[in-house]
């Protein structure tokens, strides 16, 4: 019995569209656009101005106070101009025509021997190379692995279950590169000075499970590494989630990983990692999942940060039909879009094309009280009297509901039999509340 | 005997332990007695008793409590009006001050569900916070009413009512001026304005014109023409140039100045500027009568013509 955590929900996996498709490189687009907040935290400043010729991987975004993240050039030429955001709202875009040399790709480097570096340095290495959490939620990695002292951290979580539907980068990921990934794995425990790390993967991966343990056992690594298959469940790469399943902690309420003394990394940002400390290569591009029924090349592609979706659609082969929406992300977690126009950033771990049989368009209805979602809550919460008190305007009543411990994984809209938005709505009685507190 | 004997105990001790209780709390309700100001009662039976919260305060006794403790202003009541500052300056012993002209609530938003267009299919809660702050609304105007009714729930006096346009309609009757639409309204589309101002623009949409038309059709196009119009009002002014502005193509009045005159809302082309004039929206058809005359009239030149 493969260790797993209590609720989720089992959504329809639809992962073979694209498991089977090895990595192909997009090729480049003609103009990047990158914008200046990619993840979570104070959004980097323009350090190029308009009119300045950029290299590839050359800084053009500086992290802006300790919870930020560098921004590079993903390819080199022309810094357009640094425009407004669609929104009007927040920082900037800078849009790069490109031109020139692409003297990062083209020029391989010397793998450089990490077992020499000190741990400040493969830290600040992390922090230059501007790398966030690639599993979606972009926080900066370099602030994560440097915990506060008085927290004591004894066990490295690599996050590779990749419990969304559709998404299969990650276990493509892990079958293509075991080697890298075990390397990556080898220098967060140096930066964070332990010994254990355990792989978590979600049993419908099998090649990836096989190829990483078969890795490990030739690779002879003197780190106690563990690759530990877990139940396929839905929100089974959710942090908290992943922590109970593995080592049985379980994070307190409005606490983080480092309260039971484990870092979690997913598997990306760690392979991200080992480019950044071997190669010197600053995240300027990222592996994603392009899937859906309605787009034509479905695959794993190797893409620039800054890619228009246009441009990806383009180079997938087009669109068979309007579709339904357009997720960013996975489709329990992700964003949905209505503009082609979005960059790719660091973020963004897929990108689907999701026709109507796929979604649900359509009203919703009153709470049946059937309590589906109370069972299926990873965090136990009762997300139906969340709806019911958000839905009446009764915040004072959803209050005494801990909305602040929702983890947004979407399993209670997922599973409602009357379609209600519940996430949403805890999203909502969290806005009010802080609205309320303020 | 040996079978009553228990009861009797039993009710004894209770008896015992019910007369010392009730002596403790008859001692305490004298020795730890709370005074209170008779004031505050009185207070409470004279104001409105709507809870609405305008004055600042919980509810209408948190405010009676507070103008006795602290000598709050009696004025924040915009509910009672002038006969309720009366009351409560002859209860607190002070001058009574005339009351401010009472406010209304007043919506710059004339779009709704018919002159706007969607940017994408909502299915989300139906709320219009939630769904503004999902990538700035379903709707074409990222200013404009959303239409959910956040404003309607919230008017505790049921003074805004939702109409067939999904916009929501104010009866001046009803609103008290209390605010509380203004906070529920997350596009900040309401706003409280002395009801003697009679003139006021139905619009907050700042963007560039023709990006504004592609989401709402009735939006201000910042023409500039009711600047001119006030700037004739008040030529012979030296101090004001002009009550009312065009700033990032959106008109807004300088309430300060203004004299009510309405010479901006006639000559509003849209028309976006209340009271809409209906004059305005009926001078293009005598136009076209006019045209469609002289085309007739020519046709029976040529016939006439023809004849000849």
């Amino acid at each position: 019995m493969a260790s797993t955590f209590k609720g989720g929900v089992h959504p329809p996996e639809n992962k073979n569209i694209t498991e089977d498709c090895e990595f192909s490189n997009l090729s480049i687009p003609g103009t990047c656009y990158v914008p200046l907040q990619q993840h979570i935290g104070a959004p980097a400043k323009a350090v190029v101005e308009e009119g300045a010729s950029v290299q590839e991987g050359q800084l053009i975004g500086a992290a802006e106070g300790f919870v930020s993240a560098n921004i590079h050039a993903p390819v080199p030429g022309k810094v357009v101009e640094i425009a407004a955001p669609p929104s009007g709202k927040g920082p900037g875009v800078i849009v790069i025509e490109a031109e020139g040399a692409f003297t990062a790709t083209t020029k391989q480097n010397e793998p450089a021997d990490w077992a020499n570096f000190s741990k400040d340095e493969i830290l600040n290495k992390i922090r230059e190379a501007g790398i966030v959490g690639l599993g979606g939620a972009a926080f900066p990695t370099a602030v994560k692995l440097s915990p506060p002292p008085e927290k004591e951290i004894d066990t490295l979580i690599v996050n590779a279950a990749e419990c969304e539907p559709y998404l299969t980068v990650d276990d493509l990921l892990m079958r293509t590169f075991p080697k890298d990934i075990f390397e990556g794995v080898r220098i967060t425990l140096k930066v964070l000075g332990i010994q254990k790390a355990i792989v978590g993967i979600e049993d419908n991966k099998g090649k990836a499970v096989q190829s990483l343990q078969k890795t490990l056992s030739e690779m002879n690594i003197p780190e106690d590494i563990t690759v530990v298959p877990l139940k396929t469940k839905y929100p089974q790469g959710a942090e908290k989630q992943l922590i109970y399943s593995l080592t049985g902690r379980e994070v307190p309420s409005g606490g983080l990983p480092m309260d039971v003394n484990i870092v979690v990394q997913n598997v990306g940002t760690i392979f991200a990692i080992r480019e950044a400390v071997v190669f010197n290569k600053p995240l300027f591009e990222r592996y994603i999942t392009v899937s859906g029924k309605m787009i034509n090349k479905a695959g794993n592609y190797k893409v620039r940060i800054g890619t228009k979706i246009s441009d990806i659609i383009e180079e997938c082969g087009g669109l068979k039909g309007q579709p339904a929406k357009i997720v960013i992300g996975g489709p329990m977690c992700g964003m949905s879009i209505n503009d082609i126009e979005t960059p790719v950033i660091k973020g963004t771990s897929g990108i689907l094309f999701l026709s109507e049989d796929e979604v649900h368009i359509g009203d919703y209805y009153p709470c049946i009280r059937c309590g589906k979602c109370v069972a299926e809550c990873p965090v136990g919460l009762i997300p139906c009297e969340l709806g019911n008190a958000v839905e009446f305007n009764r915040i004072d009543i959803a209050a005494q509901y801990d909305p602040f411990d929702c983890i947004m994984c979407s399993s209670c809209s997922y599973g409602c039999p009357a379609k209600r938005p519940l996430s949403h709505f805890i999203k909502l009685a969290q806005e009010r509340l802080r609205q309320k507190n303020k | 005997m040996e079978v009553i004997f228990p009861s009797v105990s039993a009710i004894l001790s209770l008896s015992a332990i019910g007369i010392i209780f009730g002596l403790i709390l008859s001692v305490a309700k004298i020795k730890l007695k709370v005074e209170k100001d008779p004031r505050i009662d009185i207070i409470l039976e004279s104001l409105p008793g709507a809870n609405c919260g305008a004055c600042g305060q919980p509810g209408c006794s948190g405010y009676a409590a507070k103008i006795v403790t602290e000598g709050m202003d009696i004025t924040l009541c915009p509910v009672g009006g002038s006969d309720v500052i009366h009351k409560l300056a002859e209860i607190m012993g002070i001058e009574a001050v005339e009351a401010s002209v009472p406010l209304k609530a007043r919506l710059h938003c004339q779009g709704g569900s018919a002159n706007t267009t969607n940017n994408f299919i909502y299915n989300g809660p139906k709320d219009c916070s939630a769904a503004s702050n999902l990538m700035g609304g379903f709707l074409g105007c990222s200013f404009g009413c959303i239409g959910f009714g956040n404003c309607a729930i919230s008017c505790p006096f049921d003074a805004i009512v939702m109409n067939s346009n999904n916009l929501p309609e104010i009866d001046p009757k009803k609103c008290t001026g209390c605010g509380n639409c203004v906070t529920a309204c997350p596009r900040d589309i309401i706003s409280l304005v002395p009801e003697t101002h009679t003139v006021w623009v139905n619009c907050k949409n700042t963007e560039k014109t023709p990006v504004m038309k592609k989401g709402c059709s009735v939006g201000c196009i910042g023409c500039k023409l009711c600047e001119k119009a006030c700037k004739e009002v008040f030529a012979e002014d030296p101090n004001v140039e002009s009550a009312i502005k065009v700033e990032n193509f959106l008109a807004s009045i300088d309430h300060e100045v203004c004299t009510n005159c309405h010479k901006c809302a006639e000559v509003c082309p849209v028309p976006v500027i209340s009271p809409v004039h209906k004059a305005k929206k009926k001078k293009p058809k005598p136009k076209k009568e006019a045209a469609a005359v002289k085309i007739e009239s020519a046709k029976e030149g040529v016939q006439t013509s023809t004849e000849a």
